[in-house]
């Protein structure tokens, strides 16, 4: 696989996300690096907040 | 993490205080050379990296627990205390830090032996200001910032011992290989993100969504509409209960009417006992006017037959009065009154039987025709009131007639008037019968009256009730709604996370590809420029390092390879990493926005403690040349017989410092010298010291 064909197909995976929920994964993303190398019960929790952060209204109220 | 400096203070061989520059790759002299006889203290060396890091010891260090030097320890009088201490200073991401961990002991009376304590750490970095201050507050926290610069787990494959560098092949290994590999290359941190998301964040919107109970709302709008329906039907009941008391009002009415008609009956009867009364009173009246009438006539009837008499009387007084008889001359009152008052007008008493008494008396006789002469001055005075009365006799009469004819006109009127009556009445009396049963009709009409007026209000207290639950309802279900669209929120939120999740595993396995496929290529090519036999290299998606030859076309597992090839192949393994990590730290500013602030790997340091182990001269000679390739920063620790020219040769131009590992001994005949550059350098030291230990001792480049 070179590598311009791996960065396209992960490209091609996030164009299922809105830019919000891209956002949200960055976040997501972020506290799991943050937390990799500790067994936090807490991570689930925050999470749940980012989702809650993130994603506020039902896509049909977004104009 | 780039090495700067490492000091050591007592810490196994290494007596007193030992300082190491490491290479910093100016020049392209990235590697660092530790040169050390046997137990010199190469494999404790790569331990001070580990202990100073993680605060343990790899499992081939011989007598973990004992870090303290032992000539310090038998230096140190009894009761005082000692330290052992390592210091690393290293960058990270640009930024300078001080790792310390030390161990303090209290030297015992008995020989050689210590108290020992817990050990400590330090890690501190420098600030804008250029002063070193700890990156945390406390130890624990401390410790975790050095492991997210370099995982624990993976340190075996920066710091590692060549000779058992081979571990890494084994098939025990794959785990730890495949989770090191996921780990340095950021997989993990997208697998952790599709389980955490996937599994613990939706199970919680799950409950979440579970506990709002979001099938309460079609609970409501069926009761909703249960209410309606309910209200609907009162209403209607209350309406035809109306319909119901308006029809029994019509027919009371109607009733009432017809009662009311029959109730001229008793009008008739009460105008014809009306009539009774008066005509009562007109025969009363009647017969008062005819007894008056009577009575008058009685009384004063003679006056209409007395007209000749008065005319008489008349005459004849008229008569007396011409002959003069009339009046008279002495009134018989007047001889009355002297008689009774005893004395004469001349004064002398008048006695009965003397003589001016009977004189009196004698004189009275002849008064008689004066009373005559009153009688007729009366009578005459009396005719011409009786004529007067004669005409008011006349005026009463006619007057009295008139009334009496017109209370007998009244009475016909009456008598004709009650004859009609009776006649209706008697037509009427046939309703009376109808009546009772119209006043039954109307007592039951009005009993339903009252009830349907009780049913109607208990209708409309029932259609309040509903009304308030209907209230209640719509507020419920305004509040649920309101639930609802935090539940339809929590269930987007459930989708969204599970679509970020599918992405994330995505993302995971198509990065696992990549750098199965990269490590793959990387090993292939490494291998095939380092191995001697024809066999290939590569790597599964199990992570197992394989080596294959091809037999008749077909490539086969190759069994039973040699340490050295195994050690190679391992090597290959971690060279194909570090490239690897060094390619996705280059690439970092490409990634996605989505991924992007992800830490980029880094670039570590290998620490390889004899790197050539037992290979062959040819492998060695191969290893050598690309050794100072695999990383940025390459320290090797050697002994002499590893350090053979070709290696020396082949690694010399990448050398950026060099050390002895200096053992001192005080065992016979042990001294030795090492040539490096052609120059002799001791190498083990024979002196009167009965504690062994070693010294490190820079090596200086010839320029």
């Amino acid at each position: 696989m070179t590598e311009p064909d791996y960065r396209n197909r992960i490209r091609e995976a996030l164009k299922a996300l809105t830019k919000r929920e891209q956002m949200l994964l960055r976040d997501i993303l972020k506290i799991e690096q943050d937390n990799l190398h500790l067994q936090r019960p807490r991570v689930r929790h925050d999470m749940r907040d980012l989702v809650r952060e993130h994603i506020k209204t039902l896509p049909e109220e977004e104009s | 993490m780039k090495l700067i400096t490492m000091e050591l203070i007592n810490f196994r061989q290494f007596y007193g205080h030992n300082r190491i520059d490491f290479a910093d790759g100016r020049h392209g002299r990235n590697v660092t050379v530790f040169h050390g006889y046997n137990g010199a203290g190469k494999t404790a060396l790569l331990n001070a990296f580990v202990w100073c890091l993680y605060g343990e010891t790899t499992p081939d260090l011989e007598e973990p627990g004992k870090l303290e030097n032992e000539k310090a320890i038998s230096e140190a009088p009894a009761g005082s205390d000692l330290e052992v201490k390592v210091k690393l200073v290293f960058e990270e991401h640009s930024k300078k830090y001080v790792a310390q961990r030390w161990r303090k002991s209290t030297r015992t009376g008995e020989a050689r032996s210590v108290k020992l304590r817990e050990s400590e750490l330090s890690l501190m970095c420098l600030d804008h200001d250029g002063q070193l201050v700890q990156t945390d507050h406390t130890q624990e926290l401390q410790q975790l910032r050095l492991e997210r610069i370099l995982p624990k787990e993976l340190y075996p494959f920066f710091f590692f011992n060549g000779e058992r560098v081979e571990r890494l092949a084994r098939k025990e290994a794959y785990t730890s290989v495949e989770h090191g590999v996921k780990t340095l290359l950021d997989i993990e941190i997208y697998e952790r993100g599709a389980r955490h998301l996937g599994k613990d964040v939706s199970s919680m919107l799950s409950e979440e969504l579970k506990k709002m109970g979001s099938n309460e709302i079609q609970e409501l709008i069926q009761r909703e509409t249960s209410i309606s329906e309910d209200q609907e039907e009162t209403l209607k009941e209350i309406d035809e209960m109306k319909a119901n008391l308006e029809a029994i009002h019509d027919e009371i009415s109607q009733l009432e009417h017809k009662q009311a008609q029959i109730a001229n009956l008793a009008e008739l009867t009460r105008k014809r006992e009306d009539l009774r009364d008066k005509r009562t009173l007109v025969l009363d009246q009647v017969q008062r006017v005819e007894s008056n009438l009577a009575h008058a006539v009685s009384k004063d009837g003679y006056l209409a037959f007395a007209t000749r008499a008065f005319d008489a009387t008349s005459e004849l007084v008229e008569d007396a009065r011409e002959r003069g008889e009339l009046p008279a001359r002495i009134k018989p009152r007047f001889v009355d009154d002297l008689l009774e008052g005893g004395r004469c007008i001349c004064g002398r008493p008048l006695i009965d039987g003397e003589a001016p008494h009977q004189h009196l008396v004698e004189w009275k006789k002849e008064t008689g025709v004066a009373y005559l002469e009153e009688a007729i001055a009366h009578t005459a005075a009396d005719v011409d009131n009786m004529s007067k009365r004669r005409e008011d006799y006349f005026e009463s009469i006619r007057r009295t007639m008139e009334g009496l004819e017109e209370a007998q006109s009244q009475l016909k009127r009456i008598e004709k008037d009650l004859a009609l009556i009776d006649e209706q009445v008697d037509e009427d009396s046939q309703e009376h019968e109808q009546a009772a049963r119209i006043a039954d009709q109307l007592k039951q009409l009005n009993r339903d009256s009252v009830i349907v007026q009780s049913k109607i209000e208990d209708r409309k207290e029932h259609f309040e009730g509903l009304k308030k639950q209907m209230a209640e309802v719509k507020k419920l279900i305004k509040e649920q709604k309101q639930q609802d669209r935090n539940a339809r929120l929590i269930q987007h939120q459930k989708d969204v996370v599970e679509r970020l999740a599918s992405v994330l595993r995505q993302v995971a396995e198509i990065k696992k590809d990549d750098v199965r496929q990269s490590l793959d290529t990387q090993i292939k090519d490494i291998w095939r420029d380092a191995a001697i036999k024809d066999y290939t290299a590569s790597i599964n998606k199990q992570y197992k390092l394989i080596l294959t030859k091809r037999v008749n076309g077909v490539e086969q597992p190759v069994t039973g390879a040699s340490t050295g090839e195994k050690q190679v192949l391992a090597l290959s393994f971690v060279a194909s990493l570090v490239k690897k990590l060094n390619d996705n730290y280059k690439e970092a500013s490409e990634r996605p926005q989505a991924m992007a602030g992800l830490p980029s790997g880094s670039q570590h340091p290998l620490i390889m403690d004899s790197p050539f182990g037992s290979l062959e001269d040819d492998y060695r000679e191969k290893v050598a040349r690309w050794l100072p390739n695999l990383a940025n920063q390459v320290v090797i620790m050697v002994s002499k017989t590893q350090w053979r020219n070709e290696v020396e040769r082949t690694v010399e131009s990448r050398i950026g410092k060099q050390y002895i590992l200096e053992l001192h001994t005080s065992k016979e005949n042990a001294g030795r010298n090492i040539t490096l550059r052609g120059q002799p350098h001791p190498y083990v030291v024979q002196d009167n010291d009965p504690a062994e230990h070693t010294r490190i001792v820079p090596v200086e480049r010839e320029m």
